[in-house]
């Protein structure tokens, strides 16, 4: 059995695809993972870092007569990429015609009343572009980390609109200005978002913050 | 070719101009979805952030009044660089007073400030009408602006009014019918509404250089469409001071001896700032919580940091907010403001280079282009090669390309050179200086002899004879007092 460390970016679907698996379960739901599959409880958001097991792959063996011709066809999980847009006060813009461009071409979608679209993906789609109007985003598939991971913390307040753009993890030598201005940011954003929310504020992720973040992101 | 790059030091003594430091553009990181059970969506909300700005000083304005003095003309040459670099982004106008007074009657006086620039801009007379017939406090539009705009606005012979028709102090009469003999008003010498009307307009024009910067009303945050100019300007009282004076200071200062010194420190605080939104932003009443300038500050108090009192509140030391950050109440603006030069967080940099040729020779108008990252500038150097270079602290180098002046049609310039924008102090940081100035040898006593010999001064080799006054000139300061070897 092999060892995939997951990678920036990697979500098991995926993964799924990658080595071959039809479905994610076989690796899910394998032994070796119920310790990881119980810390990150949903198969779509993992860490980088984090470390699957993967199984053999079951060789399956079907009879068929010579002198035939045999269609197979694999079934592969369904995969979506399920997105909800809402405006500058929080409200859903429901109804609305974006159009979403994947790797497999655009198409105009309509949102629902909550301001959520549905678009079936491939399982290896990396990025989509979603255009409202004017408006474009670019939306990197799998990237989104754990909730409780700094980056999972920083991507959803900038989905959200608190933060212009993750704020890059100090790397080597910490100086001590940036680190600062770092905090300073970071605070804001959460104390606008307890403001907001009508939370204490404490310009701290603190639990009830956190399941708020959770709540108003969707994942 | 624009000579953005080449502003003289003078141009920003009042005022500073600057794009934000750019980041990833909008990017959001979502989850797929196996199931609606495990992932049902991901949300994505516009924010709110600001990506240029302006900052124009107290000194642009008359004493204590929300009238703009002839001078603004400089800062509003910066103010159009950057609009015309951000189209699409929706500019919302902040009027900051400083902390003599309560925060209500601020309010009052910081919002009149802010509606003055912004009907200045898009040339709202009314507005301008609206402040001088109903004056506020110390706030008094009356003769003595008459005189200032007569004396800005140029006749139909070349000279301002003033000049053509001169009066003693602030007395125009003989200029104001001149004005109104020119413009078909009826001619009686008395600056009364209709005349205002049209001399507002004519001075507007010369503030703006004419339709230079003549913003549209639905370039503004608000599109005007809000009501009382919501979103479009607003007045943030003395909430946001840039200094907070030491409770020993602020004692000392608050005594009516000291009242000159104390508004002389503050007029820092007294600025008004404009901040460009991200292209396409929209908002309405609820999703822009700055109240409306005739509206009092309790909504402002909403957007509080949960420590905001404490932190416009003199503490033990002196506290400026380019060093401290730690100085503005309202958590809203702050957002804006923490990443902005325009607010002192990322200062701009000066510096002087010289654009030489092979032989080392400075190339009197040198047509050059800087480059970092993906933006590009352009301008021409100074009879003797020399430019001067604004930056942002960010990036550390920056490609410079130059050429002969008859050759600024090529596309490809010959001369090219790294150039240190971020030297620091250390002892090495002189050779850059040198670098940057042209003294490219791998010896520095041979950089610091050719320096000397153009200088004028004897050539020593010893970097510790001209230290002081090579960091002083390449870092934006005065040219050295006799240059040779110019052109």
């Amino acid at each position: 059995m092999a060892i995939h460390t997951v990678k920036s970016g990697e979500h098991l679907p995926a993964i799924a695809e990658r080595f071959g698996f039809s479905t994610h379960t076989p690796i899910w739901d394998h032994p070796d993972n119920a310790e990881l599959r119980a810390a990150r409880g949903t198969a779509e958001i993992l860490a980088p870092g984090d470390r699957l097991t993967l199984p053999e792959r079951v060789v399956k063996s079907l009879d068929a007569a010579t002198g035939q011709r045999h269609v197979f066809v694999v079934q592969r999980e369904p995969l979506e990429l399920r997105v909800t847009l809402r405006d500058l006060a929080g409200n859903p813009r429901g109804g609305v015609q974006v159009e979403v461009t994947t790797g497999e071409g655009a198409k105009t979608v309509s949102t629902d009343g909550e301001g959520t679209l549905v678009v079936p993906i491939r399982r290896s789609e990396q990025s989509a572009t979603v255009a409202l109007g004017e408006t474009l985003f670019d939306v990197t598939i799998g990237a989104l980390d754990p909730i409780d991971t700094e980056s999972g913390i920083h991507a959803r307040l900038v989905n959200l609109g608190y933060l212009e753009a993750p704020l890059p993890a100090p790397t080597g030598e910490v100086d001590p200005e940036e680190e600062a201005a770092r905090q300073r940011e970071l605070a804001a954003a959460i104390e606008e978002l307890q403001c907001d929310q009508g939370l204490p504020q404490t310009g701290a992720l603190d639990g009830a913050t956190q399941s708020k973040l959770l709540e108003l992101h969707g994942c | 070719m624009t000579d953005r790059v080449h502003l003289d030091l003078d141009d920003a003594e009042a005022g500073v101009a600057g794009a934000h430091p750019q980041r990833e553009p909008f990017r959001v990181r979502v989850a797929p979805s196996l199931t609606a059970t495990t992932v049902p969506f991901n949300a994505i909300e516009p924010g709110l952030f600001s990506v240029a700005c302006w900052r124009m000083d107290d000194a642009r304005f008359d004493f204590d009044s929300s009238f703009v003095m002839p001078a603004a003309k400089k800062e509003l040459g910066l103010l159009r660089v950057v609009h015309d670099e951000h189209p699409g982004c929706p500019m919302t106008v902040f009027g900051h007073a400083d902390p003599t007074g309560t925060d209500d009657y601020n309010k009052a006086l910081s919002g009149r400030r802010a509606r003055s620039i912004h009907a200045l801009l898009v040339r709202d007379v009314d507005a301008w009408e609206d402040l001088y017939s109903h004056p506020f406090g110390g706030d008094q539009w009356g003769p003595r602006h008459i005189k200032h705009m007569l004396s800005a606005v140029p006749s139909s012979s070349g000279p301002p009014y003033a000049e053509v028709a001169p009066g003693p102090g602030n007395a125009s009469t003989a200029a104001i019918r001149l004005f109104q003999e020119e413009n078909g008003l009826a001619v009686d010498g008395d600056a009364g509404p209709n005349t205002r009307r049209v001399l507002f307009a004519a001075y507007m024009d010369v503030l703006c250089d004419g339709e230079a910067l003549h913003p549209d009303r639905s370039e503004f945050l608000g599109r005007d469409a809000l009501g009382g100019g919501k979103a479009d300007y607003q007045g943030c009282s003395e909430l946001n001071p840039v200094l907070v004076f030491s409770k020993e200071e602020a004692t000392r200062l608050d005594q009516p001896a000291h009242h000159g010194e104390r508004n002389t420190q503050n007029s820092v605080n007294r600025r008004v700032v404009i901040f460009f939104l991200r292209k396409g932003t929209q908002v309405d009443d609820t999703s822009w919580p700055c109240p409306r300038v005739s509206e009092g500050t309790a909504a402002c108090k909403g957007r509080f940091w949960s420590d905001g009192e404490v932190r416009r509140a003199p503490q033990a030391e002196r506290r400026v907010y380019e060093k401290t950050r730690d100085t503005f109440a309202c958590r809203f603006y702050d957002r804006f403001a923490m990443r902005s030069p325009c607010e002192g967080a990322a200062p701009l940099l000066l510096l002087h280079v010289r654009l030489c040729d092979y032989e080392k020779e400075p190339i009197g108008g040198a047509p050059f282009r800087v480059r970092h990252g993906t933006s590009e500038r352009s301008g021409v150097a100074l009879p003797d090669g020399f430019i001067t270079l604004i930056a942002l602290r960010i990036p550390e180098m920056v490609r410079l390309e130059w050429t002969r002046p008859e050759l600024a049609e090529e596309p490809e310039y010959p001369f090219r050179r790294e150039i240190f924008v971020d030297v620091g102090d250390d002892d090495p940081s002189d050779d850059k200086r040198l670098h940057n100035l042209g003294y490219v040898a791998a010896e520095r006593s041979v950089n610091v002899r050719a320096y000397q010999s153009d200088f004028g001064h004897p050539e020593t080799g010893f970097l510790d004879d001209i230290r002081a006054e090579l960091r002083e000139f390449h870092d934006g300061g005065a040219r050295p007092a006799s240059p040779a070897g110019g052109a």
